[in-house]
């Protein structure tokens, strides 16, 4: 054997026991060094931190993903309401199209009523413009624990709104309490911990998907979110404890609802109406074959508490669904 | 060797670059794409073509070169020659293709949300495939090298010609071929709505067998051809082109 043959069959030998050792350590601790993982940490879960361990409703959605999706472009939807677009840039600064990366919301217990809402911006911000329009506008400014808090009135309302940046590229919205909130819980100065360590909800998160572009994570039992419901609707709701959605906005746009029941019963009766409303909605598409095979996509599912409910909406039938639902001339007449 | 076990990994660099800058709007995922890979640039092309090259060659170019006598005269069987050879032939080629499917699994794998650890079964079954895969056609072509006047031609015939013609005939057909066993033990599925063209022809080549039937049938084939061929060398006479 010449020692060419001889390096080469030593070195392909190495590269093969090494990365299966490498592989079978990272399958046996579940992971991999970060550095061999083309993946990010998934995005919105370092602003969890700013949402403390109360928050019953928990939500993020890549702003940055649904506008650069092919979905976005084909259908034209999501267009932003130009005029309120323009008012809220007018008023924050905050170009919602292009500044914003992503969005990270939850509601609030602060001992007040309604739960206030607090809303973290993620992206590229211009800091001194959108104090600048804040002051201009009337806005109250003044330095909380080493950040700076505007506040002013906004709307027809009057609603009061605070914003901070509480880290650089991280606009917190939201009223004056729970900005302030906020920010205490970021500094550790709150007697409170943040989100991540409600076991409850974090529990809930592993029914989000890692590759999921928006989510939302709601824990409806005893507390105030049920209170926000108009009138008498908060009683027709079956007897949820729990709402999860993950969704994916592409080239379509995927995404599962899970509901958690109080009891096994619940949640059969509940998967028993959904199918129900599915193919009752089926029967009715038979001269709609885009709209039918976007009901052939919904599937409703779960076991003993929870009821979940997917769809994997192509872009194409979606595109088809709109036009077929759009009358024809002669209905126009 | 180093060209066609190159490829893919060059191949991987280069769509590892192409979604790093964001580029492509296919959202297929790392653990898919790696699928493809091994089933398409692997499977059907790099292992049969190791395969004919070089088990035709394990007995064949000894008789162009003339350089049989010199193997037959050793106090050695003819048999134990070939199988030596074949052994040979086999550590050779696996230990060139084996690492470059760990390095296209590394470098594929990871993109749009793959997981490298979750997804090690697959690459394991994978590394398996394919070395039996090495195995059951060296032993095919070795006998096709031991019998034949022109097993080269011969082996590419079989391996691009019979093979994907039969496997796409209705019937038995696909039965008296290695890729219809081969891929019926591959691990990756296509998700569904992705190329789906390319999907629809891949599915036509899937076994509907059970596993062990698969492996069964390979080992029996590797077995039987490997046999044949020791058995042709032990019983024919090579007569040297003067």
């Amino acid at each position: 054997m010449s020692s060419r043959t001889r390096y080469v069959l030593l070195g392909g030998g190495a590269v093969l026991l090494v990365g299966l050792l490498a592989g079978g350590v990272a399958y046996v601790q579940g992971g991999i060094p970060a550095f061999a993982v083309a993946r990010p940490a998934q995005p919105g879960l370092g602003e969890l931190r700013y949402v403390p361990a109360e928050a019953s409703f928990v939500a993020y959605a890549s702003v940055r993903d649904v506008m650069q999706s092919n979905l976005r472009e084909r259908l034209g939807v999501a267009q932003p309401d130009v005029d309120r677009q323009g008012r809220f840039f007018d008023e924050t600064g905050v170009d919602l199209e292009n500044d914003i990366d992503y969005i990270v919301a939850g509601f609030v217990s602060t001992g007040t009523e309604p739960p206030a809402g607090l809303v973290l911006l993620t992206g590229c911000f211009d800091h001194s413009r959108l104090e600048f329009l804040a002051r201009e506008q009337g806005g109250a400014v003044e330095e909380y624990e080493g950040h700076t808090l505007v506040t002013r009135a906004m709307g027809h309302d009057e609603t009061e709104l605070a914003m901070s940046f509480v880290e650089s590229g991280v606009l917190a919205l939201g009223s004056d309490e729970s900005v302030r909130h906020a920010i205490d819980v970021s500094s550790g100065r709150a007697q409170e911990t943040d989100i991540t360590s409600n076991d409850r909800l974090m529990a809930l998160m592993t029914h989000v998907g890692e590759t999921d572009n928006a989510w939302a994570i709601a824990q409806l039992e005893g507390n105030e979110v049920l209170e926000m419901l108009p009138g008498d609707f908060a009683a027709q709701i079956p007897p949820l404890t729990a709402i999860v959605f993950g969704g994916r906005v592409t080239d379509g746009l995927s995404a599962t609802l899970t509901a958690e029941t109080r009891d096994d019963q619940s949640s059969q009766d509940l998967r028993d109406v959904l199918q129900g409303f599915a193919a009752l909605a089926r029967m009715q598409t038979d001269t709609r074959p885009h709209l039918r095979a976007l009901l052939d996509s919904v599937q409703v599912g779960g076991s003993e508490r929870a009821v979940s409910l997917s769809f994997d909406f192509q872009s194409e039938n979606l595109e088809g669904a709109f036009s077929e639902s759009e009358p024809e001339p002669d209905e126009l007449r | 060797m180093a060209l066609i076990v190159g490829g893919p990994v060059v191949i991987a660099v280069i769509l590892r670059v192409i979604v790093f800058l964001d580029v492509t709007r296919n959202e297929l995922p790392g653990p898919t794409l790696f699928g493809l890979m091994v089933w398409v640039f692997y499977l059907w092309l790099i292992v049969p073509l190791l395969g004919v090259f070089y088990g035709t060659s394990l007995i064949a170019d000894e008789v162009e070169d003339k350089t049989i006598t010199y193997l037959f005269t050793r106090p050695v069987s003819r048999g134990a020659v070939l199988f030596g050879k074949y052994l040979g032939y086999l550590i050779c080629t696996s230990v060139v293709v084996l690492p470059s499917v760990v390095l296209v699994y590394f470098l594929i794998t990871p993109l749009r949300g793959g997981d490298i650890g979750a997804n090690f079964p697959a690459l394991v079954t994978d590394v398996g495939l394919l070395l039996l895969g090495l195995a059951v056609y060296g032993a095919l072509f070795a006998l096709v090298g031991a019998w034949f006047k022109r097993p080269l031609l011969t082996g590419l015939v079989f391996a691009f010609g019979w093979e994907p013609l039969a496997v796409l005939l209705p019937g038995y057909m696909k039965n008296a071929t290695v890729a219809y066993y081969l891929h019926g033990l591959v691990p990756h599925t296509m998700p569904q709505g992705a190329l789906n063209a390319f999907q629809g022809l891949l599915q036509t080549f899937h076994s509907d067998a059970a596993v062990w039937i698969n492996l069964t049938s390979l080992v029996v084939i590797g077995i039987v051809a490997l046999g044949a061929a020791v058995w042709a060398v032990e019983h024919r006479e090579y007569v040297l082109e003067q």
